[in-house]
């Protein structure tokens, strides 16, 4: 038993040291957004891949070791991660995480959100009676999080925050920049067909409208009326119809037969280790594919 | 919230000036349609209900059926080795138990959770369940916010974290019933007990948690406690007055980091319980037995998700654990009437009068029991597994002469269906073959299971 628990002690290591700020991201987009902001002062761990729904994980150990050693949390908050951030906080046992401290960042508290204020009955799905958390997928409000991340991140680490301030500033200003041209790209694109309410973030900032949503409410997956009806609606009618790597693909392929638009399987967020650029890159995709047409 | 709110408005007041300069006073370039979060009106989140607890109610009912009349959860407590006492049944005289079902339709419980950050310090959970009849507190404790170092402190009645499963709510549990090493080495609601609990979070690269934990020592299995007996006839009792807390454990859980797909979290944990206490009441004399219990355990889960995983198609996860219970107990008995029964005391022919001592012993018990259990994303919101189970596989009670017992088992297989992570539809067919006074007793067992869970839904463990 004792030497059991000596090997286990040595597999795992002596503890590291801290040098940067660390920085435990929920998801690979606010990972990106912790490197633009904190650049070289900073370690940045993710806690899920963007493959996977962030609606439906569970606190795993992995995320809580992440979590026990990080300085600070940036969310995407908004209750997205509801269902598995407050117990891993809880089993990290890292007071500077706890909402309301200085560690515990969500974006989607700093932006404006769609739909604030809808009502909380969940026989309308899973709603968010606080507003659409899903703000990742338009570059102006990461835009905005980014500078109150740097103001953060200045106060946990004021030698620093000339620093956070200029990184958060340049990503504004390429944000602002991109998001400019590919507004024009997508200028008279005919619109998107969504499975879930998130990329209508993306689609109201190009301008683009949204034909609906292949979940009859918010959480439920497509059913076959719900399907015909969207068909009935958009009969002769452009458009393409999206939706995300882990959202099944029968109802999308469907729609998009029956009506004739293309269908893309789209990632909503950058790789687990990706920066600006990828950011810049995932919205391309978007953008690419809604000027296809 | 606020400091959230306020730190969105900094960001807005710090660096909207720098660009305003080349786009005039008033307009900020970035927020053209007024991304920025705004202060919430006043009323909107007014004290009264901001603060009150979260709450979530779990409605958890079952159609039931077995094709022993009823009795397959009596068969169960009367598993040879296990029933309380003497290690052979009585034929049922406590009737129904806690997780006893009629043949037919059951409430099993409603759950009601409050959930609430008590002040900068605190944490607190309080959790109320009403079984069809009763009204009980399940669990009620506070969780340290503010220890440094990884640590966290509990107190209160609370669901002891030896184990996996032991620390779960039955509404989290993946088959209907609670596995048979857990309710017969433990009780029917495992480790549940009144206490404190000290854990420490390692700062290591992989996940490494210590824990222990001091109880009053209340639980049935391992701990049962009744204190000191009046004298009989100016004769003592074994049993003695003992203070608690008298159950105490420890625990600790690795899990390597295997990335994003792969999960596994290994756990192993002592308890030793310093008093365990019992009295079986014959016709004319009390059996009171006294003694130390200690308990060792393994577990293990194992997860894993494909990536891309469409509402947990394709998944896995595998689970079980092992439990090694022995007691070392003292045996007296005094009679509380003349033996035999029933017969007058002056009678020559008692054998044994009130206050008379007999079978004194001292002797070890040993039992141990294991469940493993596997459970496959089938589709999107639908899942199916499967659960082998044995208890008994050491199966030696020492009282009187020792005897060896055979183990008992129970196969179960389960489909699940979630329409909504709010709700659940539960099939699971079990297979019982117990062994009650060296007879195989076997059973059939089919549970239709729904699961309603109204409000806050409570965020995922591991």
């Amino acid at each position: 038993m004792r030497r059991l628990l000596l090997l286990i002690i040595l597999a795992v290591g002596a503890p590291l040291p801290a040098v940067a700020l660390e920085v435990a991201a929920t998801t690979p987009n606010m990972a990106m957004l912790a490197r633009s902001v904190g650049g070289e002062h900073v370690n940045v761990s993710v806690l899920a891949p963007g493959d996977r729904d962030v609606h439906y994980l569970e606190a795993r150990p992995s995320m809580m070791v992440a979590l026990r050693r990080a300085d600070l949390l940036v969310a995407v908050g908004g209750e997205l991660e509801l269902g598995w951030l407050p117990a891993a906080v809880q089993g990290a046992a890292n007071p500077r995480l706890l909402p309301g401290r200085a560690g515990h960042f969500e974006a989607a508290a700093t932006v404006a959100l769609l739909d604030a204020g809808s009502p909380a009955d969940r026989s309308r799905g899973d709603v968010h009676p606080g507003g659409n958390p899903h703000i990742y997928l338009d570059p102006l409000r990461m835009a905005v999080a980014a500078e109150a991340l740097a103001e953060r991140m200045a106060e946990l680490d004021p030698a620093n925050a000339a620093a956070f301030r200029q990184n958060a500033g340049n990503f504004a200003a390429r944000m602002e920049r991109e998001t400019a041209a590919w507004r024009e790209r997508a200028r008279g694109a005919p619109g998107a067909l969504l499975f879930h309410k998130d990329a209508v973030y993306l689609m109201t900032r190009l301008e683009v409208p949204v034909h609906g949503y292949l979940e009859p409410l918010p959480g439920i997956p497509p059913t076959a009326g719900h399907i015909q009806q969207l068909v009935r609606e958009l009969e002769g009618r452009k458009g393409v119809v999206f939706h995300m790597v882990y959202e099944p693909s029968r109802g999308p392929d469907r729609v998009g037969r029956e009506l004739g638009w293309p269908v893309f399987r789209m990632h909503n967020n950058v790789p687990p280790e990706g920066v600006a650029d990828d950011y810049v890159a995932l919205i391309e995709s978007w953008v690419a594919r809604l000027e296809e047409r | 919230m606020n400091k959230l709110v306020l730190g969105g408005f900094a960001a807005a007041l710090c660096c909207a000036p720098a660009i305003a300069e080349t786009s005039g006073p008033q307009r900020d370039p970035l927020d053209p349609t007024n991304l920025r979060q705004t202060a919430r009106p006043i009323g909107q989140a007014g004290s009264g209900n901001a603060f009150n607890p979260a709450m979530s109610i779990i409605v958890d009912g079952a159609y039931y059926w077995d094709n022993v009349g009823g009795e397959a959860f009596e068969i169960i407590e009367e598993a040879d080795g296990f029933a309380m006492g003497d290690g052979h049944g009585h034929g049922g005289d406590d009737g129904h138990g806690h997780g006893a079902l009629d043949r037919g339709f059951n409430l099993r419980s409603v759950e009601m959770a409050f959930s609430a950050t008590v002040d900068p310090y605190f944490d607190a959970f309080v959790m109320i369940l009403f079984d069809g009849d009763d009204v009980e507190l399940e669990e009620a404790f506070v969780t340290t916010r503010a220890l440094p170092a990884g640590l966290q402190a509990k107190f209160g009645k609370f669901l002891s974290d030896v184990g996996y499963i032991n620390k779960q709510h039955p509404h989290s549990w993946d088959f209907f019933d609670r596995p048979l090493v857990s309710e017969l080495l433990f009780g029917e609601e495992g480790i549940l007990e009144t206490g404190a609990q000290l854990t420490w979070l390692a700062p290591t690269s992989q996940y490494l948690r210590f824990g222990v934990e001091a109880l009053q020592g209340e639980t049935g299995g391992i701990a049962n406690y009744s204190g000191a007996e009046p004298e009989i006839n100016g004769t003592s009792r074994i049993l003695e007055d003992a203070s608690g807390p008298r159950l105490f454990t420890g625990f600790a859980k690795f899990a390597p980091n295997l990335g994003f797909d792969h999960a596994l979290q290994v756990g192993v944990s002592y308890g030793y319980a310093s008093s365990f206490q019992n009295t079986i009441e014959h016709s004319t004399r009390f059996e009171d037995q006294e003694g130390t219990a200690n308990f060792w355990g393994i577990d293990g889960v194992y997860k894993y998700t494909p990536p891309g995983s469409v509402g947990g198609r394709g998944s896995i996860k595998l689970q079980g654990e092992y439990f090694y219970r022995e007691r070392d107990l003292d045996r007296r008995d005094v009679y509380f009437a003349c033996h035999p029964a029933g017969i007058d005391c002056s009678d020559p022919a008692a054998q044994w009068q009130i206050g008379d001592v007999r079978n004194e012993e001292s002797f070890k018990d040993k039992q141990d029991g294991y469940y493993l259990q596997a459970l496959y994303g089938l589709a999107p919101r639908w899942s199916t597994g499967a659960r082998i189970e044995q208890v008994g596989l050491t199966n030696e009670t020492g009282r009187g002469s020792g005897q060896d017992w055979d183990d008992s088992r129970r196969y179960s297989a389960v489909l699940n269906f979630m329409p909504t992570e709010f709700s659940r539809l539960r099939l699971q067919y079990s297979r019982g073959d117990v062994a009650v006074d060296g007879e195989r007793e076997k059973f059939n067992q089919v549970f239709l299971q729904f699961q309603m869970s109204l409000g806050v839904h409570g965020a995922h463990t591991f």
